[in-house]
């Protein structure tokens, strides 16, 4: 008979390694983000009768207390981004054990797709939790939103509008007590019936915000807008796109249509399917000057992809190069009140019309003094950036003062200075009107042929007070290729600075940004500010394009000369790499793998803003 | 949600372990084992030898060598291998303590107990697995003990020792022919047929052979030798098991056969519809790639090649009745056809859409006999469906709609459902493309699709049906709905919400990224109980982008759960009555 002091070790063995298996069985497959996490959830009924929410995920453990940021008020930065769902970040199954396979047994599943977010991101300079995301309010029950933008910059009190590309919703946000996020509502596409594709938005002073639909009416045929103008729409995303005017809580006060009443240029305005009216009307980027009555908005592109033939590239008239004014005396009924096109520029070539200057207006920016009443406009495929002196005036006139190609090698040494598709997209003006700031991807290589080795991005700034400071009477004129790779003279914007982004690689730079409207007075609290010290930007476009990014958003210091440099103290605070990287395995929410982050905003709680 | 069947489907068609990966999982399962069962045993011992840690340490070494392999070729996490490493090595360094040595090695048993399993085959796996390992583990390390180590040094008396041994031989082999049982094919010929099969039986024949040996008091030497070296080769066929792919269910005549063929080391699935003798079609999915062939036993190859409308590739072929053989690439698949009547509409134009249904129902883990296929008749709801829809264009305006259908049962009284209901809008139906009208397609898949290739060739030209492309419900699937720029269509269902997107991948999941349609949607929601009807809403769908296709030419790649690759369906309408 064994004793019982030596049976224990094998009964205890028996048990042990019972536990331990059970255990480490469920170790890896455990998602790890979550413990501690404090969960809350903001619910609101739609318009179809759902319930939508936003889940709020904060991680304590990146939530130092007030002390610890040495008394300092905290402002975050909001980034808009959408769960990428890609097969290989669905690790689940994955147990990472030695004697594990890497098929067979533990293979990769495809994955329900996971929920897009709002991430919350510590933006406070010196606080010992700069760069970490403190919260993840994911909304539901919509997936696959494709969270695009928000508006351009965020003034106290303001509602956050938040558009999804491909799901039709904007969704507005309560951000006052941040780093919470309520949910104020949420807008539908049977809600916005003269419009398909929301894009982007800008607020009015009174809190209410218009917003672009890019794509046309959701149902094909007629469609009669708030200014009792029929328009005929050929389906959903496609022409033409219309204003949305929406209350704090999202809903659509007025739509408006973007469509010139007598139907735009034929040739250079291919609709598909075609339309008896041909149309450019596919607004994105909106700038308003409420002191002036006057709105711009700049047309992209009809949104929607067929593939016609593997051989043949679309029409590149289904990228647009058009601008609208319009008249906001009457907030609800925007009329519109000019069409421009923008002229082609010395780099046009017949055979290559894509790549015109004027190609794809994606967006525009208002200067904001009074006694100013110029505004810029970009344009992604062309490469360029245009401006008029005077949006008020009957019939805008366009100029091209300035093309992405002389910033080339200041982005990255081995860039040439050829600014056609370099892809440009957000553009702003300073508040005090002296400089603009404009965000590049770069060119992918390949785009112009071949042997085209590409170009690297990043985020430039241009000095235009001689511009603004001509008045009616501006003379800058690019009209040749040397201006157009070396830039103007005369009253012609100047390049201040440049911060390349990811300079050793061709196409991966950002595509929004924002610049930071705060800055912390003597009592300690976030006040607006004329001169922004910094901007945030972000490195994704639309994935399904084809123009995707590295998924990183970066901090630049912006000095009042307007030099850039990438600041180095905003890192990931897994890998501690300079850029908050959104390609991790772990949220806040849980391990849903890579994200999609395509806009940003600086933000500041309301107990903290004066 | 649980969806039966699909992991299996899924590791199925997923699996393709690769040959190094096997064998390094043998090797390291098996030195660890071995390892392990050393200082688990270790307190049973009073002396080890020389002989003893020697031999230890060459399987530590051995073990720790495919650790570090693990690392670098099959994805193995660093801080758990260095674990396994340390866990390892520290039981051959401590071996001559025997306490500490035998909980460090429960530490490393667990591990093994981990990396073994079955986690995702559910607790009875588990149960088994864990005493199937607790007893290998066991054995091995008193085989180990009895080659190195005098029986007047183990701290038990001789007849203790066989006691451990034959308990553990016993665990060994219930467990062994626990699994094999567990596994389902243990009383039919997959056992004999399959690698799989094999593989199990001959763990679990290996694990009652130990029993055998270590019962025969005659050559009890030589028994003894045997039955470590059968526990060896019965461990390492439980190792090597999970790497083979479990077969399907076994076919059943009239249910459409979902299995797998192993081409160029990639598990395809295919199914073959309706499995019953005569015509059938053999379909793979996209992800199979092209210029795949598959003969019947007759020899006869047939190229499988795309439809209109329909994803992947088809082959149609003609099967005897009774079990056969398809040939594809070089590999055989078995079938049973049965002696059951033939079902021609599941082979005809409307097969592959047959198919998809036949696809959504597997999605379930149910095995249901294919007696008829969606366009065989026109249903209830979608003749009340298609009125209200013909009601809402009236309601809109158009004073035309362009009717495009075929021959099939279902289109036919489509049709007529259709001219009854615009007739009573006082709606014209034409029988060619207006400007000014609709047009609205309730014809079957491969019908459609030429129709709408012809419209969206026609309305690059000129502005035509500025009231829209509108299709029968039937009609959602990605092939067709993107063969034009935009499409409406009448939906009870939504595409967005979680059932239909759990059923999107489930159904990518089981059959090589195949995306879903309604047909297959509403063959599963049948027998779930997932949600069919949430009133009626016109529904817009088109390839939404930000910038149609540059010369790079390089689209974006499609996500799971999307119903539509590349697209976007949203309801733009609320609930039409």
């Amino acid at each position: 008979m064994v004793k019982t002091s030596r049976r224990w070790p094998k009964v205890a063995a028996v048990l042990a390694a019972a536990v331990v298996g059970i255990g480490l069985a469920a170790f890896p497959g455990t998602q790890s983000a979550g413990a501690a996490v404090q969960v809350s959830t903001e619910h609101t009924k739609a318009a179809d009768g759902r319930d939508y929410w936003v889940q709020n995920h904060l991680a304590p453990a990146n939530l130092a207390a007030k002390g610890d940021t040495g008394g300092k008020r905290k402002e975050w930065l909001l980034v808009w981004a959408g769960d990428e769902n890609v097969a290989d970040t669905a690790v689940k199954d994955i147990k990472g054990l030695p004697g594990s396979l890497g098929g067979g047994l533990d293979k990769v599943k495809n994955a329900l797709p996971g929920p897009d977010f709002l991430a919350v991101i510590d933006a406070t300079k010196g606080s010992p939790d700069y760069g970490k995301v403190v919260n993840t309010a994911t909304v539901g029950p919509l997936v696959e939103n494709e969270p695009h933008h928000m508006q351009y910059t965020w003034h106290k009190g303001n509602t956050i509008y938040a558009g999804g590309l491909f799901s039709a919703a904007t969704y507005a946000f309560d951000v006052s007590a941040l780093p919470k996020l309520q949910l104020k509502g949420v807008s539908l596409p049977t809600q916005t019936l003269g419009g398909s594709v929301p894009d982007a938005y800008d607020t009015l002073k009174d809190g209410t915000a218009y917003g672009t639909y890019m794509g046309g009416p959701v149902v094909p045929g007629p469609y009669v807008d708030s200014n009792g103008k029929t328009v005929i729409s050929n389906g959903f995303a496609g022409s033409p796109g219309e204003v949305v005017r929406f209350d704090q809580k999202g809903k659509a006060l007025s739509q408006v249509s973007a469509a010139t009443p007598q139907g735009d240029n034929q040739k250079l305005c291919d609709d598909l399917p075609q339309l008896s009216k041909a149309t450019c009307a596919n607004p994105h980027g909106i700038q308003v000057r409420e002191d002036l009555n006057t709105m711009v908005t700049s047309d992209y592109v009809e949104p929607r992809n067929i593939i016609l033939d593997p051989v043949k590239q679309p029409s590149p008239y289904l990228r647009r190069p058009t601008i609208r004014t319009w008249d906001i005396a009457d907030r609800n009924h925007p009329k519109l009140k000019s069409v421009a096109y923008l002229p082609d520029g010395p780099r046009s070539n017949p055979k290559d019309p894509l790549h015109n200057e004027s190609r794809a207006v994606m967006e525009n920016g208002v200067t904001h003094k009074p006694g100013h009443k110029g505004a810029f406009a970009q344009t992604m495929q062309g490469g360029a950036i245009f401006y008029t002196p005077d949006i008020t005036a009957k019939k805008p006139k366009w100029r091209e003062v300035w093309d992405d190609g002389t910033a080339g090698k200041k982005f990255g040494p081995k860039n040439d200075n050829i600014g056609s598709g370099t892809n440009g997209g957000w553009v702003a003006v300073s508040p005090d009107d002296k400089f603009l700031y404009h965000a590049v991807i770069g060119r992918p290589k390949g785009t112009l042929g071949p042997s085209d080795p590409g170009t690297s991005g990043g985020v430039y700034t241009l000095n235009i007070q001689k511009l603004i400071g001509a008045g009616d009477d501006v003379k800058c004129a690019i009209d040749t290729k040397a201006k157009a790779e070396q830039g103007g003279s005369g009253d012609c914007p100047t390049l201040a600075g440049a911060a390349g982004i990811n300079p050793d690689e061709a196409g991966q730079g950002p595509h929004w940004g924002a610049y930071d409207n705060f800055q912390t007075g003597k009592d300690g609290y976030y006040h607006e500010t004329e001169q922004p010290s910094r901007i945030a930007a972000s490195d994704y476009f639309v994935a399904r394009s084809g123009l995707d990014g590295d998924h990183k958003v970066w901090m630049l210091g912006l000095g009042k000369n307007g030099k850039l440099s990438v600041d180095k103290d905003f890192r990931d605070e897994n890998t501690g790499q300079v850029g908050v990287d959104f390609n991790r395995k772990s949220w806040p929410h849980g391990d849903f793998g890579y994200a999609k982050p395509h806009s940003e905003l600086f933000v500041v709680a309301d107990k903290d803003l004066k | 949600m649980d969806m039966p069947g699909m992991d299996h489907a899924a590791q199925a068609a997923d699996a393709g372990t690769p040959t190094f990966a096997v064998l390094l999982r043998i090797v390291l399962l098996v030195a660890t084992a071995v390892v392990a069962g050393s200082g688990l045993l270790r307190p049973a011992i009073r002396t080890h030898t020389r002989r003893t840690a020697v031999s230890v340490w060459i399987a530590a070494g051995i073990a720790v060598l495919a650790d570090a392999l693990s690392v670098a070729f099959a994805q193995a996490g660093i801080v758990v291998t260095v674990v396994q490493i340390v866990l390892t090595v520290a039981i051959a360094a401590l071996l001559g303590k025997p306490r500490p040595v035998a909980v460090i090695s429960v530490l490393l048993t667990g591990l093994l107990i981990a990396e073994g399993s079955q986690e995702a085959a559910g607790g009875l796996w588990f149960v088994l697995d864990l005493f199937f390992v607790l007893a290998a583990v066991v054995l091995l390390g008193a085989a180990g003990y009895l080659a190195t180590v005098d029986i007047q040094d183990w701290r038990l008396d001789r007849s203790r020792v066989r006691t451990l041994g034959l308990s553990a031989a016993a665990v060994l082999a219930v467990t062994g022919i626990g699994q094999l049982l567990a596994s389902g094919i243990a009383f039919d010929r997959r056992l004999y047929e399959t690698a799989y099969g094999l593989v199990m039986f001959a763990g679990a024949a290996l694990a009652v052979l130990v029993l055998i040996a270590l019962l025969l008091r005659r050559y009890a030497r030589i028994a003894s030798r045997a039955a470590a070296i059968a526990v060896v080769l019965s461990f390492g066929a439980w190792t090597a098991v999970a790497a083979i792919p479990e077969p399907g269910a076994l076919p059943t005549p009239g249910v459409p056969e979902l299995t797998h063929v192993q081409l160029a080391e990639k598990q395809v699935p295919l199914l073959v519809t309706p499995n019953r003798p005569g015509p059938n079609l053999v379909h793979f999915p996209d992800s199979a790639g092209r210029n795949l062939t598959v003969a019947g036993e007759d020899g006869h190859r047939v190229r499988a090649d795309s439809r209109p409308g329909a994803e992947g590739s088809w082959a149609k072929v003609n099967l005897p009745a009774g079990r056969s053989t398809l040939t594809i690439g070089g590999e055989e698949v078995g079938v049973d056809t049965g002696t059951g009547p033939a079902l021609p509409q599941a082979v005809g134009p409307d097969g592959p859409e047959c198919a998809s249904a036949a696809l959504g129902s597997l999605v379930t883990g149910n095995r249901n006999v294919l007696h008829t296929c969606p366009a065989d008749a026109l249903s209830p709801g979608d003749a009340r469906d298609l009125r209200t829809t013909v009601g809402f264009l009236a309601g809109r305006g158009a004073r035309v709609i362009t009717l495009a259908g075929d021959a099939s049962a279902r289109s036919t009284a489509a049709q007529r459902i259709v001219r009854a209901a615009a007739a009573r809008r006082g709606v014209v139906i034409a029988d060619h493309p207006r400007p000014d009208g609709a047009l609205l397609v309730v014809s079957g898949w491969e019908h459609a699709t030429g129709t709408l290739v012809r419209t969206r060739r026609a309305q690059q030209e000129n502005p035509l049906y500025a009231y829209g492309n509108y299709l029968a419900p039937w009609l959602l699937n990605a092939p067709i709905v993107n063969s034009v720029p935009t499409s409406e269509l009448p939906l009870r269902f939504d595409p967005r919400v979680r059932e239909s997107l759990e059923f999107s991948v489930a159904l990518e999941n089981l059959f090589g990224g195949e995306n879903p349609s309604t047909a297959a949607y509403r063959s599963w929601a049948a027998e779930t109980s997932a949600p069919v009807d949430s009133g009626l809403q016109i529904y817009g769908c088109a390839q939404v982008n930000a910038m149609p296709m540059d010369a790079m030419g390089d689209m974006g790649k499609p996500y799971p759960g999307q119903w539509i690759p590349d697209g976007t369906i949203v309801p733009v309408t609320g609930v039409l009555r």
